[in-house]
């Protein structure tokens, strides 16, 4: 009798922990997206009323490489890469409210194929529980999909201007004048020195003041 | 002590001068830049600083004549890396290389680098 009951419990508190992260679901934005652009997702992540969620990882569909992320404060982020030395997972540690989200941004671009990006999500209780969000748009737990088409619109995260996308455009581009290129990376280069230089300056007069003031105010 | 904060001071605007953006470079290349490698030499590869989205090669031999077999593209076992095949039978020489990439965040670049065959 005693045995029956531990195992009841054993069985009520496995389909507790199961049926829990059903509730609120992991989301990724956009849903569609323009291909090879740079765009700025967002991995929303609801908490749960019983649990803390401490640990999030975001498998990187393939062809999608991210290259800039930002990080909500109380949260680490470690990457792990992939075989052909793209960021494959992505895993967020922290610790969340039990009625709190958080929201994870990063940039990546897109591939230039068309298709379906699956974001598989785990997510991790501090229970022990965990939601795999990996199933198909119908299921409990759904993985998070964007659909890469040409008809949406570009969003050109990275900054970078229409000419950047006109120089890469082709697929046998023609012999542009190596100088346009190194000129430009010139230019931004001088535009850092002198914008060092002034930097340089306004801060040693900075300096000399600040070394100056103390001193007469001391003696 | 005035030397020290001037000192910190120099690194900090040497810092600053440094460009903005977070530039995707060219890192290493086979042959490697101005190496003299041995024929035959089947392909040509460039592996950059980041991930690239895609990007060209081109290869030029002596006499300005093309070597390279088509334009070339990302390697798919490395996402950094471009390879482009060549064609056979080529002269000892001085050769050239003309890549585009189109980094991750949309910056397209160009550059070059030289190698030679024996």
């Amino acid at each position: 009798m005693p045995r029956l009951r531990s195992i009841t419990i054993a069985a009520l508190a496995l389909l507790a922990g199961a049926a829990a992260p059903a509730g609120a679901h992991v989301q990724v934005t956009p849903t569609e997206a323009a291909p090879g652009d740079p765009v700025k997702f967002e991995l929303l992540v609801p908490g749960e009323t019983d649990a803390h969620t401490t640990e999030v990882a975001l498998q990187i569909p393939k062809g999608v490489l991210p290259f800039s992320f930002e990080d909500p404060p109380g949260w680490k982020r470690t990457l792990e890469t992939a075989d052909d030395g793209s960021v494959g997972v992505v895993r967020w540690r922290g610790r969340l409210a039990r009625d709190g989200f958080v929201r994870f941004a990063f940039l990546a671009a897109t591939p230039e194929q068309e298709g379906e990006l699956v974001w598989k999500a785990v997510q991790r209780y501090d229970d022990g529980a965990e939601a795999a969000w990996i199933g198909p748009p119908d299921s409990e737990n759904p993985a998070a999909v964007t659909t890469v088409s040409a008809t949406a619109a570009r969003q050109n995260a990275g900054g970078e201007g229409a000419e950047a996308e006109a120089a890469a455009g082709g697929s046998a581009p023609a012999d542009p004048a190596p100088a346009a290129t190194d000129g430009d990376d010139g230019s931004g280069a001088t535009i850092g020195i002198v914008l060092g230089a002034a930097g340089l300056l306004l801060g040693g007069a900075a300096l000399a003041v600040a070394l100056r003031r103390p001193r007469g105010a001391a003696s | 002590m005035r030397i020290q904060i001037l000192g910190a001071t120099v690194a900090a605007a040497l810092v600053a001068a440094a460009p903005a953006a977070a530039h995707t470079e060219l890192k290493s290349t086979t042959p490697s830049k101005g190496s003299t490698a041995s024929r035959p030499l089947g392909s040509v590869t460039a592996t950059f600083t980041q991930p690239i989205q895609r990007g060209t090669l081109k290869v030029t031999g002596p006499g300005r004549t093309t070597v390279s077999r088509g334009s070339g593209g990302r390697d798919p076992r490395k996402v950094s890396r471009l390879r482009v095949g060549l064609k056979g039978g080529l002269a000892a020489g001085r050769y050239k290389v003309r890549w585009t990439i189109k980094a991750v965040d949309g910056h397209a670049q160009t550059g070059t680098f030289r190698f030679r065959l024996r």
